[in-house]
């Protein structure tokens, strides 16, 4: 029991995020709800009139869908990595900014699939995915391993969040309305911290990491294995698995940061979330990005320097019609991170987080650059008079529905942290002193 | 067609009319289609003579088949036109009929059958009509072997007015085998002047799964004899290989996936629900624990 | 967009219906016709011919116009069931393509495609700088290791066992996958529902028609027409006789004009398969484009403009226009 109530003053710092919004966080969530009616009316603008609305066609089958799925896919490794392997390696410095990362993994993979969604032809038929599902397509495999990661996701969010459920239960002073706390009841479990219960919670917490660990490398693997399978030129390729294993905690070690940045402007979290931390995570960023830089550079070297014909010619693409894309996804994306992070003098808060800012750009640009180009230059060549079947563009369904897509995103995340302090209460007297000195050198 | 007839249900359908089918295949009160009727004549040396025609019309977007259309086939006298019969075309605008050799038709000059198809037409159809003459004759296929070679004989006859029958001599006969969607020819002969000709069988000829054929003797188009045409079946096709009811040696397209692949989710599905299913359990008690404990206090 | 499918489904159920009647099975012979088919393809008839006497379901007794009689198209299930014993092939000769376009438009005509939609393209290939370009009619390849049967999802589109590579609409959920993943961009998509599709005739694999919008549609090798003994639209469209089809058990193959042996055409002209190092495995083969009936350039004679900008960036014509414009 001690343990709980030690924490209340931390939980009444936290109270008002939870207790009340400000003006501009309504307008905010209006704004939101706004962006993503835009997003429902392309939605049936695309059902009722076809997939003619997009700017797919023949030849460029996938537009930005996939991009914008393999994208939030690839950010909710967030989480999977911070949370799970920091939880892991009991990196003290993680607590603060342990439950965002969650956050992001969580709200990332309910929305990734639902891009994948739009892009289907028959939504109606769905459910055949399930009734005739065959085991040799890699979208079977992708349907089988998303939604075991979503449920392991909740399952490790939720074994997180089962002690700061019984501390908001317990907080009496929390001003909310009832159903919320009874909300907080139910999901406690009943949970007082006994030494038993810390236990077995701590069991389950540490499976349920590795496992998290696990799932999300199966389930990018996967979804790199949807292209690599096929013998298209650019996609054909043996590193794809880990390529987009690594491309996917680089973006989302981005997205941390930059939701470090805001949570920890709105709320006021100076005093939790420090440059420590925006530096810690940085490096991690910093080693991503090497990775990244070292993934990218080999898939295509391999590529230029044996020049076989239709690998020649996407690169020929990739080099002229998207040079500017090219050289900020691929090299702009990769250096910024490694001179801000890597110089001392430059790690400040707000350098790291536009350098985040740029990685993230970079990270959906390079997954664009995967799917269009590719599916621009297939093995017999295109011969069309008509620009949409040559060219692909997107349309303004396609972008009002990535608008929505991201607004979904930040209001999931404003309502989550509407209903659960965005920062682990229960976790963070627990950190020791010394360990920060170590850190801030 | 057998597979057709043991394969599939056979259905019918109705329409409201004729009417119906005209609406959409456009011009209505136009003036009347053109139509062309291809007449050809066939001695089938079963003693008779198939007549057959193709009746199509003329449209904008092309040329297409009519049915349902009354052919008149006459033997075309040297006073007066002896009308035959009546067919009416079928869906393909196929009008076909087997008349046989010996009759009292007229004949014309040089021993010719001279025989005249004629559409005459209808409210939107022209008419239309063609001619055809041949001289009766028959061909007669038969197989031997002669030191283990094997041979196709052809042997070729011509019927008079007066009844006799001549050698059909001095000609050229294709032999053809009946495949899929076509014949393929296999040999070419000559009929000496005795009205005989042999040729070698070629013995990479597939046959069916047993090795049969049909061997159809051929003439084609002659100036006096039209077309005639006989056949004959032997054994000495190479078997057709059926297609082999093993597995293919990858699976992936096939409708059951791979033993390995089946076998590696399993694994996977059931280390990853298991470890859930600990950690669910680990809540369980939890939960339990925490009503023991509310019990005791 | 409801009504519209409720529409559709009436349609259908009236098909079926009707088509019920022949259970009965009292005609079993003579001339059978699709009536749709009467009416998709513009066929015409005389007059009304020979009624029939049927029994339908519920024991009555109706006249039917005999040349309604039809055989049913293929069902979705049936259609899992290839030819027996057979296994198509095809061979077309680039020597003698001209870039006609009859097959793109008797095939278009006969899926009932829009003008949008071709399942049979002609390409304007050329290998290299130096070698020489030549028109490549390119339809689906019915590979015997089909990738986009092995990357599709839901079994919508399937393998038979005379070789030939169906797609079932009805199941097809629109993912695309098989678009990417087959390396000869033969598939296509229904991007938007076309007045084409709303044709009152019983779906069936084999013909691909009516058409579904969302989902993916290709070349399928005709096997409605080979049931009948009838070559697909494009072999019999084309006026040059490029494009041969056959059984390859039989070895045989045929333009309908001429007839050989499929073994000899490839042994003696170099027969080939287009990517062949792909290991898909086609089952469509070429010969290659010696001893040319036409020179190349005669392909882009007589072509509608918009046809014909479609090849303005290839080298060729690139290069052709460069000559010009230098005189």
């Amino acid at each position: 029991m001690s343990e709980i109530i030690s924490s209340d003053k931390l939980l009444k710092e936290f109270a008002p995020q939870i207790e009340r919004t400000s003006l501009v966080g309504k307008i905010w969530i209006i704004f939101l709800i706004a962006v993503i009616f835009l997003g429902a009316f392309a939605l049936y603008w695309q059902i009722s009139r076809g997939h003619i609305v997009t700017g797919m066609r023949e030849n460029v089958v996938w537009g930005v869908y996939i991009v914008n799925f393999i994208f939030f896919m690839g950010i909710s490794y967030a989480g999977a990595l911070i949370s799970g392997s920091l939880h892991l390696f009991h990196a003290g410095w993680r607590k603060p900014i342990i439950r965002m990362a969650e956050f992001i993994t969580i709200i990332s993979l309910l929305i990734g699939p639902v891009f994948i969604m739009l892009c289907i032809g028959r939504l109606d038929r769905l459910p055949n995915l399930v009734l005739f599902g065959r085991i040799q397509s890699p979208i079977t495999w992708d349907v089988i391993a998303i939604s075991t990661d979503i449920v392991g996701c909740l399952l490790f969010l939720y074994l997180a969040l089962l002690r700061d459920l019984a501390k908001m239960r317990d907080f009496t002073e929390l001003k909310v309305p009832k159903w919320k706390k009874k909300m907080y009841k139910i999901l406690a479990l009943g949970y007082t911290g006994t030494a038993e219960q810390q236990i077995m919670l701590k069991r389950a917490t540490d499976i349920m990491a590795g496992m998290v660990i696990a799932i999300a490398i199966i389930v990018y693997s996967v979804l790199a294995w949807i292209f690599s399978v096929t013998l298209q030129p650019g996609w054909h390729s043996t590193i794809f698995g880990p390529y987009f294993v690594i491309a996917a905690v680089y973006s989302g070690s981005g997205v941390l940061i930059v939701a470090m940045y805001i949570f920890r402007k709105t709320y006021h979290l100076e005093e939790h979330i420090t440059l420590k931390h925006f530096v810690n995570v940085g490096v991690i960023m910093l080693v991503l990005a090497a990775f990244f830089g070292y993934f990218t550079f080999s898939e295509y070297l391999t590529k230029w320097y044996g020049s076989q014909k239709n690998d020649e010619q996407l690169i020929g693409i990739l080099f002229k019609d998207y040079y500017l894309m090219f050289i900020l996804s691929n090299y702009v994306g990769v250096l910024v991170p490694l001179i801000v992070v890597g110089f001392k003098k430059l790690r400040t808060i707000n350098n790291i987080t536009i350098s985040a800012v740029i990685v993230i750009i970079a990270l959906w640009l390079n997954r664009y650059l995967i799917v269009v180009p590719t599916l621009e230059s297939p093995y017999l060549p295109i011969q069309d008079s008509r620009e949409a079947w040559v060219h692909y563009s997107a349309t303004w369904v396609e972008w009002s529905l990535t608008a929505a897509g991201v607004a979904m995103f930040c209001l999931l995340f404003t309502l989550a942290s509407k209903l659960i302090p965005i920062v682990q209460v229960s976790d963070l007297k627990e950190e020791p002193k010394q360990v920060d000195d170590i850190y801030m050198k | 067609m057998k597979t057709i007839k043991s394969g599939i249900l056979l259905f019918v359908t109705l329409f409201l009319g004729n009417g119906l089918v005209f609406a959409q295949s456009g011009d209505e009160g136009a003036e009347p289609a053109r139509t062309i009727l291809r007449f050809t004549c066939i001695n089938t040396s079963d003693d008779s003579i198939q007549l057959k025609s193709t009746l199509t019309v003329r449209r904008d977007e092309g040329s297409m088949n009519l049915a349902n259309a009354l052919v008149q086939y006459f033997a075309v006298g040297s006073e007066e036109d002896v009308l035959i019969s009546e067919v009416k075309t079928n869906y393909q605008g196929i009008a076909s009929i087997k008349i046989p050799t010996l009759n009292s038709f007229p004949r014309g000059e040089m021993d010719l059958f001279n025989f005249k198809a004629v559409y005459e037409g209808a409210e939107k159809y022209e008419s239309s009509e063609s001619e055809f003459s041949l001289k009766p004759a028959k061909l007669k296929v038969s197989f031997y072997e002669e030191d283990s070679v094997r041979y196709v004989k052809v042997e070729g006859t011509q019927l008079n007015i007066d009844g006799t029958e001549t050698p059909l001599a001095e000609t050229d006969v294709n032999l053809l085998v009946p495949k899929m969607f076509s014949m393929l020819k296999i040999a070419e002969l000559y009929l000496d002047e005795t009205g005989i000709g042999s040729t070698e069988f070629p013995a990479d000829i597939i046959g069916d799964s047993l090795g049969n054929l049909t061997v159809v003797a051929s003439i084609e188009e002659n100036d006096i004899y039209g077309n005639v045409r006989a056949s004959a079946d032997n054994n000495w096709g190479l078997q057709k290989h059926l297609i082999s009811p093993d597995r293919p040696s990858r699976e992936l397209w096939t409708p059951i996936a791979p033993l390995w692949m089946i076998i590696t989710l399993i694994i996977m599905l059931a280390g990853v629900w298991g470890h859930y299913v600990y950690a669910v359990v680990q809540l369980f008690r939890i939960k339990k624990s925490a009503k023991a404990n509310e019990h005791k206090s | 967009m409801g009504d519209k499918k409720n529409d559709d489904c009436n349609s259908r159920r009236k098909f079926l219906k009707l088509g019920l009647l022949a259970g009965a099975g009292t005609v079993a012979s003579g001339a059978l016709v699709t009536a749709g088919a009467l009416i998709a393809k513009g066929h015409g008839t005389a007059d009304a011919g020979e009624k029939i006497k049927v029994l339908t379901t519920t024991g009555e007794v109706m006249e039917v116009d005999r040349n309604f009689l039809t055989l049913a198209p293929v069902g979705r299930k049936e259609s899992h069931i290839g030819l027996p014993g057979r296994k198509f092939v095809m061979v077309i000769d680039l020597a003698r393509c001209k870039n006609a376009r009859k097959c793109v438009e008797e095939c278009q005509k006969g899926h009932n495609l829009s003008k949008d939609q071709e399942f049979m393209k002609v390409y304007l290939l050329q290998d290299s700088e130096k070698t020489a370009p030549y028109w490549f009619p390119k339809p689906c390849y019915h590979c015997d290791n089909p990738q986009c049967v092995s990357v599709c999802p839901v079994g919508a589109t399937y393998k038979r066992s005379d070789g030939i590579v169906l797609i079932d609409n009805e199941r097809c959920i629109g993912c695309k996958f098989c678009i990417t993943a087959c390396p000869y961009s033969t598939r296509t998509f229904s991007w938007k529902a076309e007045e084409a599709f709303e044709i009152d005739q019983p779906y069936s694999p084999e013909k691909s028609v009516p058409g579904v919008e969302g989902t993916v549609s290709k070349c399928d090798f005709c096997p409605d027409l080979a049931r009948e003994g009838k070559l697909p639209y494009c072999v019999s469209a084309c006026p040059m006789g490029v494009i041969y089809f056959g059984d390859i058990d039989e070895d045989v193959v045929t333009n309908g004009l001429e007839t050989y042996k499929f073994s000899d055409l490839i042994r003696d002209r170099s027969g080939y398969r287009h990517l062949d190092n792909l290991g898909t495995r086609p089952n469509v083969y070429y010969l290659p484009p010696v001893d040319r009936q036409f020179p190349v350039d005669r392909g882009l004679d007589g072509l509608d403009e918009e046809v014909r900008s479609r090849y303005d960036n290839t080298p060729y014509v690139k290069n052709l226009k460069n000559k010009e414009a230098g005189k």
